[in-house]
């Protein structure tokens, strides 16, 4: 019952055994610079426009003033969208760690187009993430 | 460099990216992905004139 429920969860081709060293440098690659684990894999094509549209997302979330999250323990609500946002930001990568190291600090503004930002910024991160996740599945072959 | 955007632009850009993203990861050869691009996109833009119309009325 278990072996199955594993096939059928990892679809055709999956291996629930899959060793870390197959999965682990694209995966790694994929969060560190958007596009890259397919890069990795040899899919240019899909790697060019994962690059193209998480940065284009990200810089254009710069250029609002979007502000970065910061893990910060509120009332219940703030704390998970802080630590949520952060998360978010956090699977940026390299751009997210790039942004900081040259200073970018947004601090809360007024008005939609910083709020804009702030999404846009998040969503680059979690865009990232759905590219990591399948990454991860091309590396195991649940996904051709 | 900053930017000011109109919502309309800036939701327009969104679903632009974000298709492009949800396309090459969603599906498994070329042609569906293309498709499934545009059909993102394409719902992307039914919901932001959808709900903007949907809260116009329902505002009065």
């Amino acid at each position: 019952m278990t072996a199955k429920r594993t096939s059928t969860s990892l679809g055709k081709g999956g291996n629930a055994l899959a060793s870390v060293e197959k999965w682990a440098p694209p995966v790694v690659l994929a969060w560190l610079l958007p596009g890259f684990g397919h890069f990795y894999l040899n899919r240019r094509k899909h790697a060019a426009l994962l690059l193209f549209s998480v940065t284009a997302m990200f810089v254009l979330g710069l250029m609002m003033r979007g502000r970065m999250f910061e893990p910060a323990n509120e009332n219940l609500f703030n704390t998970v969208v802080n630590y949520g946002g952060y998360f978010a930001d956090l699977c940026n990568g390299a751009l997210y760690f790039l942004a900081g190291w040259l200073g970018y600090h947004q601090e809360i503004l007024p008005g939609a187009m910083p709020d804009y930002g702030t999404k846009f910024l998040a969503c680059a991160g979690l865009l990232n993430l759905l590219a990591i996740v399948d990454v991860y599945e091309i590396a195991t072959g649940a996904k051709e | 460099m900053f930017i000011t955007l109109s919502h309309l632009e800036a939701a327009f850009l969104f679903a632009f990216f974000t298709s492009i993203v949800m396309g090459v990861v969603g599906r498994s050869t070329d042609r569906e992905r293309w498709r499934y691009g545009v059909y993102c996109f394409g719902y992307f833009l039914v919901a932001i004139f959808g709900l903007g119309w949907i809260m116009y009325f329902g505002h009065g």
